[in-house]
């Protein structure tokens, strides 16, 4: 295989990687239906009721024939109206067109609740044609109400497939299928349907799903804004671990010197290890008040420290940390939208399910709260014109379009309101303005046929060849599903086309449009976030008065001669820490032990360094060399960037959580053990490192 | 033999003499103050002495580094390897050819020449004779001194000593008076050591310290200074430098003094300060932080979305109503990650 398609090949999966574990947290169960379905249970369980029968004896009917005979349960359900008589009596019948008739009738007598509920006892008993007819219905009642989808039934779905794939992948395959038809906003379909004969159906499988992947991801704005959040998230996670380790290199090098000073001012009498550590100890337990406030305070003990190349480093470090306080804001403002009453998923919803009670109350309560959010008014219309009230879904889509005169699906709305009333002129007008603004709106043509067609006028049928010319895989889809569920006469809210929310204009209209609620949702003032940073300015104040008035050109601060060890001048006026010192005064005079004192002194304090080096180097490759202090801090720095970015993997599949059903979804957990081989060779690496320094220095010893 | 008694009632040179002409082999131990000096005889000949620092051991070691230009690890490990037997360590130089053996003899002779001279000027304190059968390990071997040649030396040394301390004190510091002196590529140390120590000279190290870390003996360093001194090669610095670090050196011996005593409890302090500090620190992220910040935003109440599709599956499925998550996690229908 070439490289490139190769390289093209495997950038695709990865990117398909990282889109999937996107896609969890971008689709949501809204509750459309659920009210529906919950009180058809409620009469199935009333219906079992009053036949004497238990649930356990419904979901183990076979068992309780046998057990009772055809003639009680005949008896039993006497009188009793509704589907679960007629249903009960087709899975008893022998016959097949007898149960046939009974299933007939038990779906003629069902609402969506109840087509709902026959349908999962269909696949449960693997009639897949009366399934197949039941679910048609349940979708019927769903584009007939306006809608075009229900992810709580895509969702519960899924979750059966789920269960029935080990024991009958055949009606786990029906029930992916029946998820996508019910919301194909998401590729878990083909993500468990591609599972269900692991390892053997991966080839097959993975160009199906990686392509879905894709599919979803351009045709949806969810998608893309949990995609964009991901990254996000996984950036900022990136940026804060890589943030966190270079402050952890400087922080071990450079700290004690930078305490150095406190040690001096108020450990002037502990001996000099204690002096470090408990002035250490101080710096770094400003950690506990908060991570900022005490990053702040390293790089600013520190800076003075630190080598031009690592200045640099610090100083990207602290811009970062400058910029930090905002990214609760960034987050808040990219997830906004994606929360279930936000304006856009309101919106979203109004528009692509049919009429429910919840919803509209919710888009009511959100209109009144934020009058001026355009998408608010907008849903308020659309609601409202589901629900059948035109004139006041009317007012609604007028104060859309006040707010945003030339909106696309405002206007859309306004003229299938006018074409719901009757007014076709109105719709005419309001139609006619929307082809012109937007002349390759197919939707707006399809409509304006309909309004002509009401009007009897002949031009109609050009119109909707018209439509078709811009469109026509949308216009032929649309028409065949209107012949197919509703025999070509199909209810009101279906003759004419409903907008869609796509994602140019989700990201084009209503994203800029509703940053204002975004940032008005921040939790944390935005003083408490910058707190550290207003630390660090006046500690800088400080210092800069309190070193600046210095003008001496001595060096305060160097190292001991031996060991490397922080001194100054106040502390110490020879060139030996005390330490140090005391072990060439127990020398005695004698040259070569105080040579072999010092070279011993001087070869513990560089295998601390070494120990300290490898075990950074382990901990966050590239850090090790970092601290080593190379000439270069480019290389280190960019080692410890894909570290970090390989830890902020770790912690994203760790702290991975979803809205779709967690056993439905790829879990990020699965890819960490691709990511240890990094973390595995840096180890070995690093060890092996150390053991040749530490065999170099056995057999220095062994020569001595 | 039995030889003790106070350089009072005996000087050193009659010392000498009574044990040149007993023959006798042993370590004649003198004492003054705090100092210790020791001359070794063999049958009546001197072989060896040291006198604090000045010793064969330590002198032959700066010797390898200045002059021979060795590398300290490596001949850190030889000394350390032989030290306590002074024949083994010089065979070993020999051996390694780190000097000819009319090199060592020379050098050897010199050191001990001078250190016995040096110990001539001492009219006070106390010896003691240590009769000894075998002076191997505290003598190099390549010594053979007379005591005639030393008395003569020494006593010429005496007057000379008196004069040059006149004007040469241990912590003067001394300078090449003509700036970009050379170090030169070789030395020899026993004709021209005002070679050597003009080399040494850097402006920081006293007297007191060249003594200590060159590798010739006191009185030579002594009699370099002075000859370089008269030639004008060298000038002292002033008074006042000297004074400086005459008191810095005074306060570095009284801080080692007091620091021992004072570390202990200020380690102590520092550790307790320490932990004040951080509790003081936990104290306000517990009890003050949260005062000033916002109350932070109630996890949402309700059912997930995920559980409420499970929950409605189960329920129409099995006919089982279950409302508890908890409960839905056990009918492996969701997992931790749903809630």
């Amino acid at each position: 295989m070439p490289v490139t398609l190769r390289t093209r090949a495997l950038s695709c999966v990865a990117a398909a990687l990282l889109v999937m574990c996107c896609f969890s947290s971008a689709v949501r169960a809204t509750p459309y239906l659920s009210a529906e379905i919950e009180s058809a249970l409620a009469a199935r369980s009333g219906f079992l009721q009053n036949t004497g029968l238990t649930e356990e004896d419904f979901i183990s009917f076979d068992s309780w024939i046998e057990a009772n005979g055809l003639q009680q349960f005949e008896g039993r359900v006497a009188g009793s109206s509704g589907p679960w008589p007629h249903y009960m009596r087709g899975l008893v019948s022998n016959d097949g067109n007898a149960a046939a008739e009974q299933y007939g009738r038990a779906m003629k007598a069902a609402g969506p609740g109840a087509l709902w509920l026959l349908s999962l006892e269909f696949v449960r008993y693997e009639q897949y044609p009366w399934a197949d007819a039941a679910f048609d219905a349940v979708e019927k009642v769903i584009i007939g109400n306006g809608g075009s989808r229900a992810p709580l039934l895509s969702q519960k779905l899924m979750l059966m497939g789920n269960i029935m794939a080990e024991s009958s992948p055949e009606r786990a395959v029906f029930c992916y299928k029946w998820a996508n038809r019910f919301d194909p906003n998401h590729p878990w379909w083909a993500y468990k349907k591609g599972g269900i004969d692991f390892p053997r159906s991966v080839a097959g499988a993975a160009p199906g799903f990686i392509s879905e992947s894709f599919n979803v991801l351009l045709n949806s704005w969810r998608a893309q804004l949990s995609f964009i959040s991901a990254v996000y998230r996984y950036i900022s996670v990136t940026l804060f671990m890589f943030i966190c380790a270079l402050f952890l290199v400087f922080t071990i090098k450079y700290l004690p010197s930078g305490t150095h000073h406190i040690g001096d001012a108020l450990f002037r009498r502990a001996s000099p290890r204690f002096r470090t550590a408990s002035s250490v100890a101080i710096a770094v337990s400003v950690l506990i008040l908060g991570i900022l406030p005490g990053l702040w305070l390293i790089a600013f003990l520190t800076y003075r420290f630190l080598s031009p190349s690592e200045k640099k480093l610090m100083l990207f470090a602290c811009a970062v940390l400058a910029v930090s306080p905002l990214d609760h804001y960034a987050k808040n403002f990219l997830r906004h939208n994606l929360e279930p009453n936000s304006a856009a998923a309101l919106l979203d919803r109004a528009v692509n399910e049919g009429y429910s009670g919840g919803l509209h109350e919710q888009i009511s309560a959100n209109a009144a709260k934020q009058p001026q959010s355009y998408a608010n008014q907008l849903a308020l219309g659309v609601s409202l014109t589901k629900k059948g009230d035109y004139t006041a879904a009317a007012e609604a889509v007028d104060k859309a379009l006040k707010i945003v005169p030339n909106d696309y699906t405002a206007m859309m709305y306004a003229g299938n309101i006018a074409f719901l009333r009757g007014d076709f002129d109105g719709m005419d007008h309001s139609l006619r303005d929307l082809i012109a603004k937007y002349p390759k709106c197919a939707r707006a043509r399809y409509n304006l046929a309909q309004a002509y067609a009401g009007e009897g006028r002949l031009d109609a049928s050009d119109m909707i060849t018209d439509a078709a010319k811009v469109n026509a895989a949308l216009i032929s889809d649309y028409m065949r599903e209107n012949e197919h569920y509703f025999d070509g006469a199909p209810p009101p809210l279906r003759r004419v086309m409903q907008p869609v929310i796509t994602p140019v204009y989700f990201w084009g209209r209503i994203f800029p449009h509703d940053w204002k609620s975004a940032f008005g949702n921040a939790v944390r003032p935005l003083w408490v976030s910058a707190a550290g940073a207003l630390l660090f300015i006046m500690l800088a104040v400080l210092g800069a008065a309190v070193w600046g008035k210095s003008r001496t050109k001595v060096r305060t601060y160097f190292v001991c001669r031996i060991c490397g060890r922080l001194l100054c001048r106040k502390c110490r006026k020879g060139t030996l820490c005390e330490a140090c010192n005391r072990a060439c005064l127990a020398t005695q005079n004698n040259a070569a032990t105080m040579y072999n004192m010092q070279k011993a002194c001087q070869d513990k304090s560089l295998l601390y360094k070494n120990i300290t080096k490898y075990a950074l180097g382990m901990a966050v490759p590239g850090a090790g060399r970092l601290y080593k202090g190379e000439q270069t801090t480019r290389r280190p720095a960019l080692v410890m960037l894909i570290s970090c970015a390989v830890y902020a993997a770790y912690y994203c599949a760790f702290t991975f959580s979803t809205n779709y059903p967690s056993v439905t979804v790829i879990n990020p957990v699965y890819f960490v053990s691709m990511f240890l081989i990094y973390n595995i060779t840096a180890a070995i690496k690093q060890s092996n490192e150390l053991s040749n320094t530490l065999k170099t220095r056995a057999k220095m010893a062994t020569n001595a | 033999m039995v030889l003790s008694g106070t350089l009072k009632e005996f000087i050193l040179a009659d010392i000498f003499n009574l044990l040149t002409m007993q023959k006798v082999t042993g370590r004649l131990i003198l004492n003054c103050d705090k100092r210790e000096g020791g001359i070794v005889f063999k049958d009546g000949i001197i072989v060896g002495a040291d006198c604090g620092e000045e010793n064969l051991p330590n002198k032959l070691f700066n010797y390898m580094i200045d002059i021979k230009r060795k590398s300290p690890d490596h001949v850190s490990q030889l000394f350390d390897a032989h030290a306590g037997s002074l024949n083994v360590l010089a065979a070993n130089i020999l051996e390694r050819n780190l000097m000819s053996q009319a090199e060592m003899k020379s050098f050897t002779e010199s050191c001990v020449e001078d250190i016995c001279c040096s110990l001539l000027t001492w009219h006070r304190g106390t010896y003691r004779f240590n009769p000894q059968r075998g002076v191997a390990p505290i003598a190099c071997g390549f010594v053979t001194i007379p005591i005639e040649n030393i008395v003569m030396e020494g006593m010429r040394r005496v007057d000379e000593w008196a004069r040059m301390q006149e004007f040469i004190k241990g912590d003067m510091i001394f300078v090449p008076a003509a700036k970009g002196v050379g170090r030169p590529e070789e030395f020899d140390v026993n004709s021209t050591p005002e070679e050597y120590i003009l080399s040494l000279l850097d402006g920081t190290r006293t007297v007191e310290n060249i003594k200590k870390t060159c590798c010739i003996c006191e009185y030579r360093v002594y009699e370099s200074l002075n000859a370089l001194l008269q030639a004008g090669r060298v000038t002292a610095l002033q008074e006042k430098y000297s004074q400086s670090i005459k008191a810095a050196l005074r306060r570095k011996n009284a801080e080692d003094a007091s620091a021992l005593d004072k570390t202990f409890v200020g380690s102590i302090l520092s550790v307790a300060a320490a932990i004040i500090v951080a509790a003081l620190f936990i104290f306000c992220r517990i009890a003050v932080i949260p005062a000033f910040l916002p109350p932070p935003g109630g996890a949402s109440a309700g059912i997930t979305d995920a559980a409420r599709a499970a929950a409605l599956l189960q329920y129409a499925i099995t006919g089982e109503k279950i409302d508890n998550p908890e409960a839905l996690k056990r009918t492996g229908l969701l997992t931790e990650k749903d809630f």
